[in-house]
This record gives C-alpha cells, sequence and structure tokens, in this order.
C-alpha cells in the first residue's frame, strides 16, 4: 500500500501530512523534527542549496541568493528567480520546497508518489496548472489540488462532529481565503469561496518593519540598515516582534541601525493602528463571501480560523465584531490544510485506484462526503449594444458563474449579427469582469455556419465543468444542428519536462 | 276577339310580372351592394400605434407597436403581400425620414428607417383582419429624429404586391413624440460647433498641467485627420483650414488664459449626443495619458468634466479606470472621488459601493496583465482605507 500524502504548499510555511493506518491524518515532521518548513531556498552555490528554517536564518546574510514568498508569483509568467547564472520560474523554486518535504518525509513513512497539493481557492487555472507541474518537477503524481479553505474545513468535520454553516478564515503567510460551507457530519459542501491575493503574514512582517524603522528614524533621525542584507536581518526580527504581540500587549527591543544602538518599544496597538488597512481588506472579503453566498452573519454558525496569521489577536478582534460571534482556536491553524489535503488524497484514491488503499482507510474515506464549487466564472466574449455609447461592443457574458457547484453544465443563446455571417467565434473566458478587456482568454472555438441565412440565428454556447477541472465547450448552431466542441483540460500542462530534477542538493 | 285580348292580357301581365321581378333583383341587388360597401364601410384598411414594452433575459425596450385591421382586397384568392412601414417627422410641414441606428430596420445604404415585411399570403380575394393586427414592433431606443423636442411623427403603413409593387393599401397615422435626444439634422447644425468644442477641451486638459506636450498634441492632431477624412474630399481643405485656424486661435487664448471651461462645457451640454460627450471625454483621457502620467491639475479637469456634461457614472468610471489607472497618476486625486463615493450617499450606500468595488478589483488583481494586477492592488488598498471610515 502506498503512503497518501497531502501537502500544504505555503507562501511563507509548508507542511505535509499523511493518513495513518486507521485513516487519520497526521502531519510529518521534517528531518530536524519540525511539524511545518518555511518555504525559503537560500541557494549556496551552483550546486548546494539549504531549503527550510536554515534557508531561513542564513537569508540576512547573502540575501540575493534566497528565494522565499515565490508562491504569490504563480500567476506570473515574467517571474524569473536569478542566482549564480542560473534562472527558476515560480514553479520551479516550488518543486524545490515539495522535494525537500517528500524526501524527508519518506525516510519516515517510506515511498512517497501520489500526492494531493494544496493551494489557496482563487488561484485561476494557470496558477493551479503551476502547482501542479511543481510536483510533477518534484517527481510526484499529482493526483489532485484541494483548495485550502476547503482542506481545512474537511480536516475539521471529520475530527469533530459539527453541524451548520461554517465560515473558514484562512489567513496564510502571504495569501487569504475565506470560504462559507454546509456541514452535516462528515458530508462538506462548499457554498462560496473567494480570496485576496496578497494578504497575509508577509505584508503584516513588511508593517512591522515600516514600523520599527519610523521608531528609530524618530530617535536617531538616521537609517535603520543600509542595504538588502540588513533589511531582511531586520525583517526578521520584525517577523519575531509580530509573533510576540499576538500573546504580548507590548515588546522592547535593542536596535543596531546604521546609526547606533536604540531601546525601542512597539505597542500591540500600534502595530493593529498599522496593519488596519490590510484588516479592513479581510473585513471586505468576508462581507463579500457573505454575499456570495446568499448569507447574513448571523446565519453563520461557527466560525474556523486557518493560517498562521488567523493568530495575531487584532486579526481575531475583527472577525469576532464582524460576525458577531467568537471564532473556534481549537484547530491546529499551522496544519490543518495539510491534514486535510491527505484526507483528500484518500478520498481520490478511494476512488479512482482503491486497490492502492488499505480496507480500513477506504471505509473511514467512504464516510466522507466534500462538495466544491467553480472558484471562478467562465464566459465567452459576445457583441452587444450599449445604450450609453450608441453602439455595439464587446462584452464577457458568464456562462458558469463563480460558486457554481460542481460538476455544472451551463448554457446560453446568441445571435448572429449580420445576414450572411458564415462564421461565429467564441472567446472562452475565465473571469467575472464584463469588459473583455480584464479576464483571462483561454481559448476560441470557431463554427462554421451555413450561407445566405438572415441574421439573428441562434447559437448555443455550452460549458460543462467537471471535478478534475476539466470543461468541455459546445458551440451549437440551433438551426442546422450543428456543433464544433473543444476539451479544455486545466489540470496539467505535460509540455514542460523535467529539467531541473537534479539541482536538489541538501 | 277573346283570344287576341287574352294574348294581350298575357302580355302585360309578363311585362308588369318581368318588371316586378326585375324590381325585386334590382332591390336585392342593391341591398348585396349596400351590405358589401356597409361591410368595407366598417372594415377600412387602418393603423394605429401604441406605446408598449418588450423584455427577455437581457432586454427591456419601450416600444411602438405598430398595428392595422380592416380589408385588402387582392387580385384573387391566396396572394401575395408584403407590409412596409416608414417613419416620419412631420413637424414642420415636410415628411422628414426618421434614422435608425439598427441595420436590419435601415434601408439600403442609408440610416433611414425602412421596415419591410417577410411575404404573408392573403387567404382570400377580400381579406379582411377583424381585429388590430401587429405588424412590427419598433424599440424607441433605436431611432433617430432630425429634431429634439416635442415632434409629429408619422407611421405609414403600405401593403403591396412583392413583385409589381403595387399597393393593395396604405394608411399612416400621427402621434405626438417628446424627443430628448439631440436630432440628427441639430447634430448636423452642430457638427461644426462640437468639432471646435473637442479641440478646445481636449487642448485645456492638455494645458492643465502647465505645459502642452507633443504627444498630446499628437492625441488632438490624429482626432482632428480622422474628422477631416470623413468630409467630402471637395470640402477637406477648407475644413482643415478651419480647424488648424481654431486651434491656433484657442492656443491663444489658453496662453492668454482666457477661456471659461465652464462656458465650453455647457456648450457641450447643449448640443452634443450621448455618444458625442463619450467621443469628447475618451480624447481628453486620452490627452491626460499622453504623457505617461496623470498629475493632480489634469484629474482635476477630466472629473469637472464628466461632472459637467453629466456622463453616465458607471461607463464614465469604466473609462476612466482604463485609460487614466490609478497606476499613472503622479499625485493623489481626492479618494473618495477616484473611488466613485458621492457625498449625497448614506453610510451604508458607501459601504455597499465600497464592497462592489472590491469585488471588481479583486476579481482583476490576478489577471495575466501586470499592469492590470498593479491598478488592482492600488485599487484594493484604497478601498480599504476608505472603509475604515465608513464602519
Amino acid at each position: 500500500m502506498s503512503n497518501i500524502v497531502g501537502i500544504d504548499l505555503g507562501t511563507t510555511m509548508s507542511a505535509i501530512a499523511a493518513l495513518n493506518s486507521v485513516g487519520k491524518p497526521e502531519i510529518v515532521p521534517n528531518k530536524d523534527g519540525d511539524r511545518i518548513t518555511p518555504s525559503v531556498i537560500f541557494f549556496e552555490s551552483i550546486n548546494k542549496s539549504l531549503i527550510g528554517e536554515e534557508a531561513k536564518n542564513t537569508a540576512a546574510t547573502d540575501s540575493k541568493s534566497v528565494a522565499k514568498e515565490f508562491k504569490r508569483e504563480m500567476h506570473n509568467d515574467d517571474y524569473k528567480f536569478e542566482v549564480h547564472g542560473n534562472s527558476y520560474t515560480a514553479s520551479d523554486l516550488s518543486s524545490f520546497i515539495l522535494k525537500k518535504l517528500t524526501q524527508d518525509a519518506s525516510q519516515q513513512v517510506g515511498s512517497i508518489k501520489d500526492v494531493v497539493i494544496s493551494v489557496p481557492a482563487y488561484f485561476k487555472e494557470n496558477q493551479r496548472n503551476a502547482t501542479m507541474q511543481a510536483g510533477q518537477l518534484a517527481g510526484l503524481n499529482v493526483i489532485a489540488i484541494i483548495n485550502e479553505p476547503t482542506a481545512a474545513a474537511l480536516y475539521y468535520a471529520s475530527t469533530t462532529d459539527i453541524k451548520g454553516k461554517g465560515l473558514v478564515y484562512d489567513l496564510g503567510g502571504g495569501t487569504f481565503d475565506v470560504t462559507v460551507t454546509q456541514t452535516d457530519g462528515k458530508d462538506i459542501q462548499i457554498i462560496a469561496s473567494s480570496g485576496d491575493h496578497h494578504l497575509g503574514g508577509v505584508d503584516f512582517d513588511q508593517a512591522m518593519l515600516e514600523l520599527i524603522e519610523e521608531k528609530y528614524k524618530a530617535a536617531t533621525n538616521g537609517k535603520l540598515y543600509a542595504d538588502e542584507d540588513g533589511r531582511h536581518e531586520f525583517l526578521l526580527l520584525a517577523e519575531d516582534i509580530k509573533k510576540s504581540l499576538s500573546s504580548r500587549n507590548s515588546r522592547k527591543e535593542k536596535l543596531a541601525g546604521e546609526d547606533g544602538k536604540v531601546m525601542i518599544e512597539i505597542t500591540q496597538v500600534e502595530f493593529e493602528e498599522k496593519i488596519s488597512t490590510y484588516i479592513s481588506r479581510t473585513e471586505l472579503l468576508v462581507e463579500q463571501v457573505l454575499d456570495e453566498a446568499d448569507c447574513e452573519e448571523s446565519d453563520i454558525d461557527y466560525i474556523l480560523l486557518v493560517g498562521g496569521s488567523s493568530r495575531i489577536p487584532a486579526i481575531q478582534k475583527s472577525i469576532k465584531k464582524l460576525m458577531g460571534k467568537e471564532p473556534i482556536v481549537a484547530v491546529n491553524v499551522d496544519e490543518a490544510v495539510a491534514l486535510g489535503a491527505a484526507i483528500k488524497a484518500g478520498l481520490v484514491l478511494v476512488k479512482d485506484n482503491p486497490s492502492t488503499v488499505s480496507s480500513t482507510i477506504a471505509n473511514e474515506m467512504r464516510t466522507i462526503k466534500v462538495g466544491d464549487v467553480a472558484n471562478h466564472s467562465y464566459g465567452a466574449i459576445t457583441l452587444s449594444y450599449n445604450e450609453n455609447l450608441g453602439k455595439y461592443i464587446d462584452e464577457n457574458v458568464l456562462i458558469i458563474k463563480k460558486n457554481t457547484p460542481l460538476p455544472a453544465t451551463m448554457s446560453d443563446t446568441f445571435y448572429t449579427t449580420h445576414e450572411g455571417q458564415e462564421v461565429v467565434s467564441v472567446t472562452i473566458t475565465i473571469g467575472e469582469d464584463s469588459d473583455p478587456d480584464f479576464v483571462d482568454k483561454v481559448d476560441i472555438i470557431e463554427i462554421s455556419l451555413p450561407s445566405n441565412r438572415p441574421e439573428g440565428q441562434a447559437i448555443e454556447v455550452k460549458y460543462s465543468y467537471d471535478e478534475n477541472q476539466i470543461m468541455h465547450c459546445e458551440v451549437k448552431d440551433i438551426s442546422s444542428g450543428k456543433i464544433e466542441s473543444k476539451k479544455i483540460d486545466f489540470s496539467i500542462d505535460t509540455s514542460k519536462k523535467n529539467t531541473l530534477d537534479a539541482f536538489l542538493v541538501d | 276577339m277573346e283570344f287576341i285580348g287574352l294574348v294581350i292580357a298575357y302580355f302585360v301581365i309578363s311585362f308588369i310580372w318581368g318588371a316586378i321581378q326585375q324590381s325585386f333583383r334590382e332591390k336585392k341587388l342593391d341591398g348585396l351592394l349596400k351590405e358589401v360597401a356597409e361591410e368595407r364601410r366598417q372594415n377600412v384598411f387602418q393603423a394605429k400605434v401604441t406605446e408598449d414594452n418588450i423584455q427577455g433575459e437581457d432586454y427591456d425596450w419601450d416600444v411602438f407597436n405598430i398595428k392595422v385591421k380592416g380589408i385588402i382586397e387582392g387580385p384573387n384568392d391566396n396572394f401575395d403581400v408584403k407590409f412596409q412601414v416608414r417613419v416620419f417627422d412631420i413637424t414642420d410641414g415636410e415628411e422628414i425620414p426618421v434614422f435608425t441606428t439598427l441595420e436590419e430596420f435601415q434601408a439600403e445604404k442609408s440610416r433611414v428607417f425602412w421596415y419591410e415585411s417577410e411575404i404573408d399570403e392573403m387567404p382570400y380575394q377580400d381579406t379582411i383582419f377583424k381585429d388590430w393586427w401587429t405588424v412590427t414592433k419598433i424599440p424607441k431606443l433605436f431611432l433617430e429624429y432630425p429634431r429634439s423636442g416635442n415632434r409629429k411623427i408619422k407611421f405609414k403603413v403600405v401593403v403591396y404586391d412583392p413583385v409589381s409593387r403595387n399597393i393593395y393599401k396604405e394608411d399612416s397615422v400621427t402621434i405626438s413624440h417628446q424627443n430628448e435626444d439631440t436630432g440628427y439634422l441639430d447634430k448636423e447644425d452642430n457638427t461644426e460647433y462640437f468639432e471646435e468644442m473637442l479641440i478646445k477641451t481636449a487642448m485645456l486638459v492638455s494645458a492643465s498641467d502647465g505645459e502642452m506636450d507633443s504627444n498630446e498634441a499628437n492625441i488632438v492632431k490624429s482626432w482632428i485627420q480622422k474628422r477631416l477624412s470623413h468630409y467630402n474630399e471637395a470640402f477637406q481643405d477648407s475644413e482643415k483650414e478651419r480647424l488648424n485656424s481654431y486651434v491656433k486661435d484657442v492656443y491663444q487664448e489658453i496662453k492668454a488664459d482666457s477661456i471659461d471651461i465652464y462656458e465650453v462645457l455647457e456648450g457641450i451640454e447643449n448640443i452634443a449626443s450621448e455618444g458625442e460627450k463619450f467621443e469628447l471625454f475618451q480624447i481628453c483621457l486620452d490627452v491626460a495619458e499622453a504623457d505617461g502620467e496623470a498629475d493632480d491639475a489634469e484629474l482635476a479637469i477630466i472629473h469637472d468634466i464628466a461632472d459637467y456634461i453629466d456622463l453616465d457614472k458607471k461607463q464614465f468610471r469604466s473609462m476612466i479606470e482604463k485609460t487614466l489607472p490609478v497606476t499613472i497618476h503622479v499625485s493623489q486625486v481626492d479618494d473618495e472621488t477616484l473611488l466613485g463615493i458621492d457625498p449625497s450617499m448614506s453610510n451604508k450606500e458607501v459601504k455597499k459601493h465600497l464592497r462592489e468595488q472590491y469585488q471588481k478589483w479583486n476579481a482583476r488583481v490576478a489577471s495575466s496583465d501586470s499592469a492590470t494586477r498593479e491598478q488592482a492592488e492600488k485599487m484594493i488598498n484604497l478601498i480599504a482605507e476608505a472603509r475604515k471610515k465608513y464602519t
């Protein structure tokens, strides 16, 4: 029987979990005994790198050789991390983290091949592809991708007897997700989910660093640090102060800056004020998701906090004030996602490859049900009349709307715009905007039409999206019955080969 | 003698009987003819126009419903007809055609409204429509009248033979209609004025930051060139001379600081159609963007223009977000203006508006376009900042 493994590939921290012999997920510590591993890589030389805590602590001595927070660049095709003459994409760097996690874990639990990797709920298909590609580059078989809040909800529901509507508040190192779920025992249905792409612990660290700099400047009128290495060093201190202010009202610190040593004191209140705009962003997102789920605050039965940054007292106060109830803090916020991802791996294997799973685990998995939703809207660009401009303009019309339960099949009918029109071209889009300039265009389907027909011929556009992120798009000319279709597999891009496999020297 | 008398009596009686019968026949025929005449009188072909509304999944249009009833007489049973509807403005005594923006309602090679039905078959030589029957429904939105104000609009319905084009029946109906838009003849009258006001406004935007940049000038120049290409070749040179001369005058006026922009905008507000206002606004945005950055003065004048000519708020915001994204603002315009917060909004309305704005920009933050991502990040922070005030 192979190991059933889930990985939380985080912006700042990652974790790996495996199902034990009775189908319960457990965190597998790294070789240093730590249950979570910093997602940081230090490229010491062209053929040597360090990953994890050691890499993070070394960052201050050679910041240019340290790669971190690259998960935030998963959507960015232009991102390249250049070091020692080599160039790495976000997928390449993520693959190193995955390899480190699985190598360490396999020393304790045996070989690891099939894995589920978690991603933020708002990740688009290209970001999910990049994550799966990272898994491939690390030599893994990524059997599924799971949304981080879904994983956390799955873990929580599988360990606690809960019922009703839940709000999963997942504020991690670099990303923030909010999800509304409907739970009945181990039956979990996602109702709505959304995320803020650039909001998390690293932003709070940066805010704390700014606060420290302001205090230092007020005392000395000088600069705290001279270069990027110095900044990294104080960023580590900022993170440390931030963490300590989760359990204390203030902290004093002697700063050895460029203009001498100064004792400063940072209070929780000052920090809360400094991050108040970020807190405001979290509240906006919670309100948005409640709106999308068609819920009032009072409809939510429980709030589940996930992610390291949810420990910040100001965050907990904000969610309590907004929702009018205390959040649950019983779950280990750093581990819930990896644990839930391991359960998802069990569910997938029991369904797709049951012979690889023990009967005990299979029986446990069969008690759990999870239903997800479309994380984005899928649409088509059409020509519609704009009354203000007095002319026809392109418009993105949504066919499958965000938060539609999966699998889903939806269609809409459009009409030819001129007499004798012989071709209709349907541009498939991802994104909620009605303005085509603000959505991603993923493919085009063209259908040729019989000639000499008047305008206004009905054309049906039908999208079917399944739980494996595969979309079937069909364009049908109603009058002739002619159909053109295309299968769009968002799940993986196999065009990239594992050229970096040999690099990792730990 | 007796026999002769009998014969005469027979002929006399026969004559009288025949005369009586003839009289009866004539009376019957006369009655029948009267009946037919009465039926025709009662079923005279006539048209009427009612105001109606049609709705679909993505439209909701007020329409003119063109109906007919009465008799249509053809050469035989099962004869073909077509219905034609034309619309005229007769306010000033003559028939001036009404235009349409919808191609399917346009006469060949013109924008004149012209509706022609498919071929219909009339079952009887005299086919009578007892009830009002809809020929077509014309969305009001797509009609362009020659002049603005209260107009007398004549709808002419013609039934004719599709082959010979002989007219079987026709009728007209005139209604009174209040046209809120600028008429196309008004527009023609206003064309020169609009062109000049657009140039003046765009040059004022260009000068608002203290200097008129050559990139900004090129935007205005390109617009003028495009505009000239629409003129008949015979007039292009004289029009070019007119506009160049106007540019020179405006330049001097700007140098002398003698232009009141609100007068200019009021002129535009009075004569320009919605489409023209958006055209003017887009040119102003392009000018403001031409040097790669939008400063306080440019943003202020852009917002003033939008406010003064009363652009649709949603459309205006969409245009400004595309052409003058927050990422090229070199100084901060009032955040609330930038976010579209109206001082008249209640606290609750502001929060709702901010939530909608957040939803919009948060969806754009993972765009594959880096400029959009950067713009979205900045907008989200502005929204979050504003929200703190309204919590």
